[in-house]
């Protein structure tokens, strides 16, 4: 039989804070942006430089300066799943602002947003619970300073009671599950809960953008062996299947390509799927990025109509 | 032995059940960390001879459907709601939507309009939602009244509970086995206690607005089983109430009770109609 570590918050936070393999070399990830960058031009080219039906700009015609007025948006999630932006569910639509996605908002995609706030509530109160702080998050995001057209905050306002119930239970179910996923005490004061999503744009006519997220944020500091860096952990529904490692690479490629400064470039990415109760620890190398980058790529032709025999070979090959 | 419990009158606002589920702490049992492995081995074995005896039939999902169906239940169902009649299922959907209401919130008004209002919000109830809709004025009316006595029986067995009890409602269990080539699935009503370190300390709860039947017993611990192995530790007790008349099925989770549980899932594996063909690869 296999025994496993209990709680199991314990070996997801072992694992996340774990030695990481081989990190990024210096460069590594320009050579990359420079080769996905090279690639998509060629791409761009064979689809006669606009992107397909559903993001070509108004007309079909490029936009301003030959960039397309819409941009192709893809995520970890429309890569491993081949769809198209439009054709994700609303919540995927809503993490991507992916054009052709008609975004409402609902239980189901506005418990994120709320359970990040009340995550974070727990940990600057000990003594708050996942309830309390969706509670807190709920009157924070309703003022109506804070509630724009369109905004969560709005809509909450529109709400009734039972809508507004499952709403809650929604995002106090997802927070608990996130607050009791981790030992909090282990990760460092500087952990970031939720924070913009990471998106990186191609500057050719293919109009590219790549867009990653993260629940959680944890620096991980040097230790004998182990270089220290950047640790994101990603809560994702469902089970790891098979597209599992295609889909958190490509976040983490993400991530790190639309990374401001080099400490937030990830070294690991973590995978969890909460409805399973499984994880997926990935040391973000160079490898890993490059098969990210060729997944972005195969993904980016098809969506673009380019035939597969078409589709550029990676660079040296 | 396992402990089974019908429980009919809980006291006023539900305190005598929910301190029912909670029970004693001390008297918990500890956690084996090796039964999850042990449990998922077996069933892994299982999904082995699935794929040698029938691999045309792959991938497919388990539900509580399917054990229900194999412990000689007639009310599993098609494999599909499309043929359930409109009332049982808008009467289950709202009745949860209203449990999930009471016990989060502590409040519960006009039970159609609410129960409604819940359900508008689950775009995967958009049909569902339609349909209520879409009734006569008489069947609507008929289905408002169903529900507000539902809705009158929760109130009476159930109430707010604690947020330290960390209560989570509707939770999606999904178990890949066989690299997910089976997937077993199902879905809580209510969950409450902390994920535990060395005793068990996690309550499940199903709500059924249907009459009670026999295989309840086995979806119950069917779920108690995909806690268990999403979780690494059994629940210590599950619990099925029907909102129809009060009564609470409340069944301590023993190791084996969970063997039993999985027998029933092997067999349902081996048991063609029972288990649910997909088209293709299952969601992840």
């Amino acid at each position: 039989m296999n025994a496993i570590t209990l709680p199991r918050s314990v070996a997801l936070t072992d694992a996340l804070l774990s030695g990481v393999g081989a990190p990024l070399g210096p460069g590594d990830l320009q050579q990359i942006e420079e080769g996905i960058e090279r690639r998509l031009r060629a791409l761009g080219a064979a689809a006669g430089g606009q992107p397909t039906t559903g993001h070509r700009g108004p007309g079909g015609r490029p936009g301003p300066s030959g960039r397309p007025a819409r941009r192709l948006c893809l995520d970890g999630y429309l890569v491993r799943t081949g769809r198209r932006p439009g054709e994700s569910s609303a919540a995927t639509g809503a993490a991507t602002g992916s054009a052709g996605a008609r975004f409402a908002w609902s239980a189901a995609n506005a418990r994120r947003s709320i359970g990040l706030a009340a995550v974070r509530a727990c940990l600057d109160d000990p003594e708050a619970t996942p309830s309390v702080g969706v509670d807190r998050a709920l009157r924070a995001a309703q003022r109506p300073a804070a509630a724009p057209p369109g905004s969560l905050g709005r809509w909450l306002a529109t709400l009734g009671p039972g809508a507004l119930a499952v709403t809650r239970a929604e995002a106090v179910r997802w927070s608990t599950a996130l607050h009791g996923a981790l030992d909090w005490a282990r990760l460092g004061p500087s952990t970031q809960v939720g924070g913009a999503d990471r998106s990186w744009a191609s500057r050719d006519r293919a109009g590219v953008v790549i867009r990653g997220r993260a629940e959680v944020r944890a620096p991980v500091a040097p230790g004998p062996g182990d270089p220290g860096g950047l640790a994101a952990l990603v809560v994702l529904s469902g089970w790891p299947g098979p597209g599992a490692r295609c889909e958190l690479a490509v976040n983490a490629l993400a991530q790190a390509l639309g990374a401001q400064r080099a400490d937030q470039v990830p070294s690991r990415i973590a995978g969890w799927w909460p409805q399973s109760g499984r994880s997926l620890i990935l040391d973000v190398d160079r490898a890993l990025l490059e098969a990210a980058a060729q997944a972005v790529l195969g993904a980016a032709a098809t969506l673009l109509g380019v035939a597969g025999s078409e589709v550029p070979l990676p660079d040296g090959s | 032995m396992a402990t089974t419990t019908i429980e009919r009158d809980a006291g006023p606002a539900g305190a005598g059940l929910l301190g029912q589920l909670r029970g004693d702490a001390a008297r918990r049992a500890l956690v084996d960390p090796g039964l999850a492995g042990g449990l998922r081995a077996w069933l892994e074995d299982g999904v082995v001879e699935l794929c040698r005896a029938a691999p045309g039939s792959l991938p497919v999902r388990v539900t509580a459907r399917s054990v229900r169906r194999l412990a000689g239940g007639a009310g599993g169902g098609s494999p599909t709601s499309g043929n359930r009649p409109i009332g049982a299922l808008a009467r289950a959907a709202l009745v949860r939507a209203l449990f999930r209401q009471l016990v989060t919130t502590g409040r519960l008004g006009d039970p159609m309009h609410e129960g409604l209002d819940a359900l508008g919000v689950e775009p995967e109830q958009a049909d569902l939602v339609a349909r209520i809709a879409g009734l006569r004025s008489e069947q609507r009316a008929a289905l408002a009244e169903e529900v507000a006595a539902h809705a009158a029986v929760l109130r009476r067995h159930w109430s707010l509970v604690p947020d330290q009890w960390l209560p989570r409602c509707a939770d999606r269990l999904t178990i890949p086995l066989g690299g997910g080539r089976v997937v077993l699935s199902g879905v809580v009503d209510l969950l409450i206690g902390r994920p535990c370190a060395d005793r068990a300390s996690v309550c499940l709860v199903l709500v059924r607005a249907g009459p009670a039947r026999p295989e309840d017993r086995a979806e119950l611990l069917f779920a108690a089983l995909l806690e268990t192995l999403r979780s690494g530790a059994p629940p210590f007790r599950a619990a099925l109430h029907y909102s129809g008349t009060g009564e609470t099925l409340i069944v301590d989770v023993t190791e084996q009770e969970l063997a039993r549980a999985v027998q029933r899932t092997v067999d349902a594996l081996g048991c063609d109609p029972a288990v649910e063909p997909t088209a293709g690869v299952l969601d992840q």
